[in-house]
């Protein structure tokens, strides 16, 4: 939502600033909710790696600035910010991930009762895409608080609700930070998928698979 | 400026610091004072102009004023706040130590803990918000929203840093925390500070000679083309390593971090920046001599101390180095009684304002030692 101070002035969802440069997309699209300036912020990654025999398409790059603004949406519950992660994308890939059951990794009951959202499923429920949620963890832990070493811990922990149903079209996985891809690894043992989906990769990440970027030719064009 | 969520209005400017529902109460932490008799153990004495220094900022604060030390990098201007520490504690009043960057948080923490052994010193910031009481709170400035009108002594160290700098809400966060007196403290005065200075919002007091008695490094600067400042990189760790001195190598970004880290083949080098996961652990190994070299971008320019350190900077033209950062960052030369000398090339294309200023205001602090 977008609160204006004047009739025909939105707000930069982030920085609350006035919209001083309207993105280019202005004629075609009547919703434009982050700032030429907030926008660049964003490091474009748009590539795609083939890890046993899995694609990894990632959208950015991890940094600090997008770690604060993920901490401002899912620790500080800045509910609004959910339309900012994905609204620089064209709308064929929109088209494109409707093609796709899409799978989510998502927080533990005790998170979602206090947050009173689940973060993933708001950022692509803002575009019409439904986020499945077959996985649930036996412990309460929080990846981004644990070493390298405790993170492989999900392997155990992370488990599959019995009798979940979702569609047969093939499937996706789809995340919002790719660290160790520890998190991704577990679940991709408990459901096979093809293809997985993150909105933020962190460099280390990025620079260890360096030898692995493939290009997909239906996805990043 | 109120976003709508199911039913609730939340403000937007604010939420950064805890989302707070219309109607909803905080929920702030319990904070206790009691009357605290304690004396701080140094590993040294106070230099005479030290304890100047720290008797004056006391007379100010107990007369009610809003203080600035204006002291130089390694000067000591931690130590010259703990007889005003003292002082409030058997007060029964309440302090805090804030400063900008997590990093100095943990580095201070630590330094405090071991001056102040019967006290207990919490550190609160990202990764450490499990304590959030203690006889003295060392936090990010960011953290002060937990704390609204809290304490009767807040010292600021590093106002002069990112972000605080440029940020009116974290100024205004360090408004509502601080009910009794400021302290604050830096090596450099930009433009918002001058203008408190010249509103006689606060009284200064100055503190240029280093502990030791040696002057401050004056860097030397080189101008060259980017592909001959890593020649001259090469040849001057070569130098330093030949003299068995550790070298901090500062550079603008983190992928030039990694990237000259790669090109020192030969040499025992290890990055280190901001995002880095390992970043704490590399610094305790170079502490403890691991590698010969460190290259870092401005994570390291602030509260670090290293023995025997010798210092470059890397395309010191580069707009991330201001003049406060380079200050800071020849700062970290020379800071111990052990060896107060060293070091410091600044390696440029181009010889900006920044980079001159920083020397001029080395030499001016000099001038008055």
């Amino acid at each position: 939502m977008r609160v204006n101070d004047s009739k025909d002035e939105p707000l930069c969802l982030i920085c609350l600033q006035k919209e001083r440069q309207l993105p280019s997309r202005f004629l075609l699209e009547e919703d434009v909710c982050v700032c030429r300036e907030c926008q660049k912020k964003f490091i474009l990654h748009k590539k795609s790696y083939l890890i046993d025999q899995v694609y990894y398409h990632v959208l950015f790059e991890y940094d600090e600035w997008a770690q604060r603004l993920l901490f401002q949406y899912k620790d500080q519950r800045d509910i609004v910010l959910r339309r900012v992660f994905l609204s620089s994308q064209e709308k064929r890939f929109f088209e494109k991930m409707k093609k796709y059951t899409l799978v989510g990794l998502c927080s533990s009951e005790k998170k979602r009762q206090e947050r009173g959202f689940e973060p993933l499923l708001e950022i692509f429920s803002e575009y019409a895409l439904f986020v499945f949620s077959p996985f649930y963890k036996q412990e309460e832990i929080k990846q981004s608080s644990l070493s390298k070493q405790e993170r492989a811990r999900i392997q155990k922990i992370l488990k599959i609700k019995e009798g979940y149903w979702m569609p047969k079209k093939k499937r996706m996985l789809v995340d919002d930070v790719l660290t160790t891809g520890n998190s991704v690894q577990a679940a991709l043992s408990l459901i096979p998928m093809k293809e997985v989906f993150v909105l933020f990769a962190h460099p280390l990440w990025i620079e260890s698979h360096q030898k692995d970027v493939k290009k997909h030719d239906s996805f990043f064009i | 400026m109120f976003a709508y969520d199911h039913g609730v209005y939340y403000c937007r400017k604010c939420v950064a610091f805890g989302r707070l529902n219309v109607g909803e109460q905080d929920q702030r932490p319990t904070i206790v004072s009691k009357k605290i008799s304690v004396e701080p153990l140094l590993r040294f004495r106070l230099t005479p102009e030290q304890k100047r220094v720290s008797r004056q900022v006391l007379d100010h604060l107990l007369n009610h004023k809003d203080v600035f030390v204006y002291a130089a990098t390694g000067a000591g201007k931690t130590e010259i706040t703990f007889e005003s520490i003292c002082s409030y504690l058997a007060q029964g009043k309440k302090v805090g130590f804030a400063i900008s960057r997590r990093q100095v948080v943990l580095e201070l923490w630590e330094r405090l803990s071991s001056a102040f052994p019967t006290l207990r010193v919490v550190a609160v910031t990202q990764g450490y918000t499990d304590e959030l009481d203690g006889d003295l709170i060392v936090c990010t400035i960011h953290q002060l929203y937990r704390y609204p009108f809290t304490f009767d002594l807040l010292i600021l160290d590093e106002l002069d840093a990112f972000p605080y700098a440029q940020d009116p809400l974290l100024h205004q966060l360090v408004k509502n925390a601080c009910k009794g007196e400021r302290l604050c403290l830096s090596a450099t005065i930009d433009e918002q500070l001058q203008k408190e200075i010249d509103a006689k919002k606060l009284e200064v007091v100055e503190l240029f000679k280093r502990p030791h008695g040696k002057p401050l490094i004056e860097p030397k600067i080189i101008q060259a083309p980017v592909w001959f400042q890593f020649v001259l990189l090469r040849l001057y760790l070569e130098c330093f390593i030949r003299d068995r001195k550790q070298t901090l190598v500062f550079v603008p970004t983190r992928k030039k971090a990694i990237w000259i880290k790669r090109m020192l083949w030969g040499i025992s080098v290890e990055s280190i920046h901001a995002q880095d996961p390992q970043k704490d652990e590399k610094m305790k190994l170079f502490k403890e001599k691991k590698w010969d070299v460190l290259v870092s971008t401005t994570l390291l320019e602030r509260g670090i101390t290293i023995d025997s350190v010798q210092v470059i900077v890397f395309q010191a033209d580069d707009p991330v180095f201001t003049q406060a950062s380079l200050i800071q960052i020849f700062g970290r030369v020379g800071r111990k009684f052990s060896d107060p000398y060293g070091k410091g090339i600044c390696l440029c294309q181009f010889r900006k304002k920044s980079i001159l200023s920083c020397v001029s205001t080395i030499q001016k602090m000099n001038r008055s030692v």
